[in-house]
């Protein structure tokens, strides 16, 4: 168990949280976009990886799949706006189902997580320089 | 030296034991937004006094850490039993007392070299 994997694990958190702050990003940006009225579902950004479904053994053995942001497909809504130059006779315009509020929320624990990842990998760092100390007085 | 053998061991072995305990922050760290957690379960009084009782045996001591590393690994529990600060403050205590066993080792390597050169 070098102190490099546990490094390792730590950049891959790092990696997972920077990715869930632009799949958040990215949604809130299309939160208000218009979609064509027929159009009962739109895309959403998430973020899949490997790494996460894997035991802590198998993590530890280094198979971690880099974190990407990939589109699913998820509800759209049908809102009233009829000042929106997309609206439809009835003043309605259909959007993605998107919350921004919790797409708010997910970046601000995206980017927590992000600083505790960073100082686990802070402390591993400490570690290992301690560790290269041991005798080095001699 | 027969006995400074065995603190030697013992030492590596509890440095072994703290870099386990970190591996499995990072982890909980790292996976604290998925929800699955690993615990770590170390005996730690069990795993000393066997390391006491073999003296300096290698084969046993390595036995004893690979034991270590096989404690970090099995047991997962339930995301929402612990806080993210918790798991920081595990891996820095993980960290402070992997340094502070760093320093008595290197003191204990200190103390040899001088009764080899005083020798």
């Amino acid at each position: 168990m070098p102190i490099q994997d546990i490094k390792a694990i730590a950049a891959f958190g790092m990696q997972y949280e920077r990715a869930r702050v632009e799949a958040a990003g990215r949604n809130i940006a299309t939160a208000s976009m218009p979609l064509p009225v027929s159009a009962t579902q739109s895309q959403v950004y998430v973020v899949k990886t490997e790494g996460l479904s894997m035991t802590f053994e198998t993590l530890l053995l280094g198979n971690r799949g880099a974190p990407q942001v990939v589109t699913e497909f998820a509800d759209s809504k049908y809102v009233y706006s009829p000042n929106d130059s997309h609206a439809d006779a009835n003043g309605m315009v259909r959007r993605p189902d998107i919350d921004t509020t919790q797409q708010m929320l997910d970046i601000v624990s995206a980017t927590r997580a992000y600083e505790a990842n960073m100082r686990v990998y802070n402390s591993a760092s400490a570690m290992g320089q301690k560790a290269l100390e041991i005798g080095s007085g001699r | 030296m027969f006995v400074e053998s065995a603190t030697l061991n013992t030492l590596i072995v509890a440095l072994d034991i703290q870099k386990a305990r970190q591996t499995t922050a990072a982890y909980n760290v790292a996976n604290y937004s998925r929800g699955d957690l690993a615990t770590i379960e170390l005996e730690f009084d069990t795993l000393l006094s066997a390391l006491l009782a073999a003296d300096n045996n290698v084969i046993i001591r390595q036995a004893l850490a690979a034991g270590v590393e096989s404690y970090a690994s099995v047991k997962h529990q339930e995301a929402g039993s612990v806080s993210m600060e918790e798991l920081i403050m595990s891996s820095e205590r993980a960290e402070s007392r992997y340094k502070a066993t760093a320093e008595i080792l290197d003191r204990h390597l200190a103390l040899i070299h001088l009764s080899v050169k005083g020798n």
